[in-house]
């Protein structure tokens, strides 16, 4: 059975574990239409996208596992189980990531432990070792992966498969991949951008790039060194830890801004950065003013570049990428 | 046509009018979302301050776009809450309708209203670089779990040490069970009031309720809703008394969902009542009814368990049986379903509750504060299109 | 007992005149900034072209978004109902009806000869005759051949944005990098006809589906209409005139 989950705080080790494979669940190329029955138009597009696909039947998932990551996909979690034949499940991650929430999210791992049960899948000390091992391997390969060069495509196929499909792809990636060039860097930074054509604008107009994007290296940086576990309780402790200390997420509140701060940091070696957010998307926008304040106070140039999936004009977008290299080059 | 005014709103006016200027003078308050557990502050004599009711007000004065560019200008998204507009708007221009909110001692955001209070909040934080606490509630999307509980009302310990460092101030027991006592009786003259709307003719509007509804929000856990309610008790009772309806010739009973549109009250209580249409109930202001169900070994545990299942924290299913609870109540023929650009969670699904209500319903387009969005011709169509249907 | 029906839209004004349910003359005229003259223009064209006299006329109802500018009408009655009405005179068999105005685009089910459902387009314009009109412009093709250009297509190239404003600058993008324009119009339908089909589904959408407006003369918009929602979708006589007709049949009763 494959699980699908649309947001990078979803446990995968445990999917993983109990015998499923997660894939992580993307908007699509076709124009939205059928999802506009369910959803209104304010909806971000990733939510409207993904829902999309679901309803055309494109996805080859048998249940969703939701986050609490906004009130768009809070509700979307009941409106994708009223009309479509997929398990629904919404493992409360907390809002607040600090040590008074660790415990709670503890027993939500342990109730999604017992979930993947239900559904036929047994966590088991042994499974649970080898998927923590498996994961922290794809997550350590891809970090070498993007620090020769970054991949989006590698990082996007990659969550669509299983995570032993996943290391071996790397591995081929990482025999060929070349140094990329010279050139000024930009970092962008925004929730979900799995159309890789955007990328690819970066590049043509000459820039490096560095990412704090959801599909690309939020999904692998964790920052927490793999451990022995002697005990399924062991490894959820372990997974609170891993999952507390990922790369920050706008849709969650750290103690000290430590969002902030981490894109402050990242930024430090860029000569400009490119904000890719996605309309509608509240999380991405609140910060916006105030980052974009901090980062000018660095002396970095910034941009915003608004998306709608799918993306209907590359052509708008090259222009103001291209614009952009001429102003920080 | 006019409108029926109700004389209790003249003294809820003095009522916040006395409330607002008390923030001018106050040793400390806090800025605190709607949803939250507003009686520990009460009970630590730390003054509250409402930013939504805040916007609110500057959406019923229309100076919402006026206020909204302030933090337009400054980056902030036109897709943003418009409450959260105007206030960071409000902030950047240093005045508001009332003056200006008095600059905070602390920030109290519970995310039990949506997730967006807990950005907002954080960009008041570093505007005035004040403490901020999050109340996490967990979203209900079935079962009440007890582990949800439990966080919330760790948390709420939590928050009294936060405040009381805060502040330096000390909660007192009897202070905090005296304050929850006085909510608990807020709360019930409030419903008691809400419930005559069950009258037919129904002797007031959701009109009606939302200009009252203030002094339940913000002074939940002091006198004035006990005495305030019970005052436009009175005078509902005299209506009913007299057979006199809120709307002339009351055809056709309606129940509104979502936040009303603050700068169009008037318009639409006169469209409908011109239509022999009474709106008899809401979603919104009914939140704020059976708010507290008190334990009283456990204090805190009921407080967790209260604020997390609230409204707009629960999932389709419980929403459906709330609203299906409302129409049976108060009997109504409709509902007109405000599709609410500001706010997400109480929009999205509304296209799923419609098949899960029991009676008909229609959808208008609108925000709550932002009248840029507003368009009277669509709106209006919808509308008469669905009193025609429903006659 | 003679009567009339007007209804006024956002592009074009339209009078009917009925005899004892019998459909006696119709006039369609362009819509001017002042709604309250260009119904009475409208009416009084009716009137001529029929060969009656205003007093004779019994009552008078008015529909559309300019229905509360027409003075002299006896009632007003919103476009919602008029159309399912207008609609059954033509189509006794319709169940449903999908209309795609100039700013507003409906689709109503109808149970037992009334209206059970409707929903209407959300505030913005993709999907409405506007963003026709708007497209129209940009490809400097009159609105009314755009149905004829579309029939010309090889393919229908993809329009992906939802938003007019957008949309506009995509088939400008699209036509500098050498599509068709007749491949663009047709996928200008497409995205019309899926925005509609989606709006649908939120209503029981059953035979016989019948499409009214100015749009319905366009066959391929019923062609797309057809291919998004599955089903024949069949026109009146008059599509531009159900909306009327249904006021009329109003002032009957």
């Amino acid at each position: 059975m494959n699980i699908g989950y649309l947001c990078t705080y979803t446990p995968k080790e445990l999917i993983d574990a109990a015998g499923f494979t997660p894939v992580r669940i993307f908007a699509g190329d076709d124009q939205i239409s059928l999802a506009t029955a369910y959803i209104q138009s304010y909806a971000c597009s990733q939510a409207r996208g993904s829902f999309e696909r679901a309803l055309k039947g494109e996805l080859d998932v048998q249940a969703v596992v939701f986050t609490r990551c906004c009130d768009t996909l809070m509700r979307l979690a009941d409106i994708w189980e009223r009309n479509t034949d997929m398990k629904v499940y919404n493992l409360e991650f907390p809002s607040r990531i600090d040590e008074e929430s660790k415990d709670y999210y503890f027993r939500e791992l342990q109730d999604f432990v017992n979930i993947l049960k239900e559904w036929g899948g047994d966590v088991t000390v042994d499974s649970l070792r080898e998927s923590l091992k498996l994961y922290w391997e794809l997550e350590e390969k891809l970090k070498k992966l993007f620090e020769v060069k970054p991949d989006y495509e590698a990082a996007k196929k990659v969550q669509e498969m299983n995570v032993r499909d996943a290391i071996e792809f790397v591995d081929r990636r990482l025999r060929k991949v070349e140094k990329s060039g010279v050139g000024p860097k930009v970092l962008i930074t925004g929730s979900v951008c799995p159309f890789l054509e955007v990328y690819k604008l970066f590049e043509e107009a000459g820039l490096l790039l560095k990412d704090d994007i959801c599909t690309g290296t939020r999904f692998f940086t964790y920052n927490t060194p793999l451990k022995e576990i002697e005990s399924v309780e062991d490894g959820l402790r372990f997974l609170v830890e891993k999952y507390f200390n990922k790369a920050p997420c706008p849709t969650k509140h750290f103690p000290n801004d430590d969002r902030f701060n981490y894109i402050l940091e990242l930024a430090k070696d860029c000569d400009g950065v490119v904000f890719l957010l996605l309309k509608f998307c509240e999380p991405h926008f609140y910060d916006y003013p105030q980052l974009k304040e901090k980062l000018e106070e660095m002396g970095k140039k910034v941009l915003l570049l608004e998306l709608e999936f799918p993306i209907a004009s590359y052509e708008q977008l090259r222009t103001r990428i291209e614009a952009f290299y001429e102003v920080i080059a | 046509m006019t409108l029926k005014k109700l004389k209790a709103t003249d003294r809820m006016k003095q009522i916040m009018g006395g409330y607002y200027m008390m923030g001018k003078q106050t040793e400390v308050n806090g800025w605190i979302t709607s949803g939250a557990p507003v009686e520990l502050l009460y009970a630590m004599d730390i003054y509250p301050v409402y930013p939504e009711n805040h916007g609110a007000l500057i959406g019923a004065a229309k100076q919402g776009p006026y206020f909204s560019d302030f933090a337009e200008k400054r980056g902030f998204s036109r897709d943003l809450c418009s409450y959260a507009r105007c206030d960071i708007g409000c902030v950047f221009a240093g005045t508001s309708p009332v003056g200006g909110l008095p600059k905070p001692d602390f920030l109290f955001a519970c995310n039990n209203i949506c997730n967006t209070v807990i950005k907002w909040y954080q960009v008041l934080s570093r505007i005035f670089k004040v403490p901020l606490f999050i109340l996490d509630t967990p979203f209900v999307r079935k079962e009440l779990k007890e582990s949800y509980i439990q966080y919330v009302h760790d948390q709420l310990y939590e928050f009294v040490d936060f405040l009381e460092k805060t502040t330096g101030r000390e909660l007192s027991d009897s202070k905090l069970k005296e304050t929850l006592i006085k909510s608990i009786e807020g709360v019930n003259s409030y419903s008691d009031v809400l419930h005559m709307a069950k009258n037919k003719p129904s002797p007031l509007t959701c009109f009606d309720a939302f200009l009252n509804m203030a002094p339940i929000v913000c002074l939940r856990g002091t006198d004035y809703p006990i005495e305030f309610y019970a005052e436009m008790k009175k005078e509902l009772v005299e209506r009913v008394k007299r057979g006199e309806g809120a709307v002339e010739n009351e055809e056709v009973r309606l129940l509104w969902d979502n936040i009303p549109v603050w700068y169009r009250l008037r318009w639409f209580a006169e469209f409908f009542a011109d239509r022999n249409a009474c709106l008899v109930a809401d979603t919104y202001t009914n939140a704020w009814t059976g708010f507290i169900s008190m334990d009283k070994s456990d204090i805190f545990w009921s407080m967790a368990e209260t604020y997390t299942f609230i409204y707009l924290n629960i999932g389709l299913e419980h929403m459906a049986e709330a609203i299906n609870r409302l129409i049976n109540y108060y009997d109504v023929d409709g509902v007109v379903i405000h599709s609410n650009r500001s706010c997400k969670p109480y929009s999205f699904g509304q296209y799923e509750l419609q098949k899960m209500i029991d009676v008909p319903s229609v959808v208008i387009e609108a925000d709550m504060v932002d009248s840029r969005v507003f368009s009277e011709a669509q709106v209006e169509t919808r509308l008469e299109a669905f009193l025609e249907m429903l006659k | 007992m003679i009567v009339a029906g007007i209804d006024v839209g956002s592009l074009t004004a339209k009078c009917v005149l009925l005899k004892d349910g019998e459909l006696v003359a119709y006039k369609v005229i362009k819509v001017s900034p002042n709604l309250e003259e260009t119904a009475d223009k409208v009416f009084g064209e009716a009137l001529e072209e029929a060969g009656i006299n205003k007093g004779n006329i019994e009552r008078i109802v008015a529909t559309g978004y300019g229905r509360n500018k027409v003075s002299f009408a006896d009632r007003t009655v919103t476009e919602i109902s008029c159309h399912a009405k207008g609609a059954l005179f033509f189509i006794p068999t319709a169940r449903t009806v999908i209309d795609i105005g100039g700013q507003d685009s409906k689709v109503i089910s109808i149970e037992n000869g009334k209206v059970a459902e409707f929903v209407m387009n959300d505030k913005c314009a993709a999907g409405t005759g506007r963003f026709l009109e708007v497209m129209a412009s940009a490809l400097h093709l009159k609105i009314e051949d755009l149905g004829d250009v579309a029939e010309r297509a090889n393919r229908a190239t993809k329009i992906s944005s939802t938003c007019t404003v957008f949309a506009e600058s995509e088939v400008i993008s699209h036509l500098a990098s050498g599509e068709r324009v007749e491949d663009i119009v047709a996928g200008i339908h497409e995205a019309i006809a899926s925005r509609i089909a989606a709006m649908a589904r939120r209503v029981k959408v059953e035979p016989d589906v019948v499409l009214t407006g100015g749009v319905a003369k366009n066959k391929a918009m019923k062609k797309a209409l057809e291919r998004e929602l599955g089903m024949e979708v069949k026109i009146p006589a008059e599509p531009q005139i159900v909306g009327a007709v249904g006021a009329a049949l109003f002032a009957m009763s």
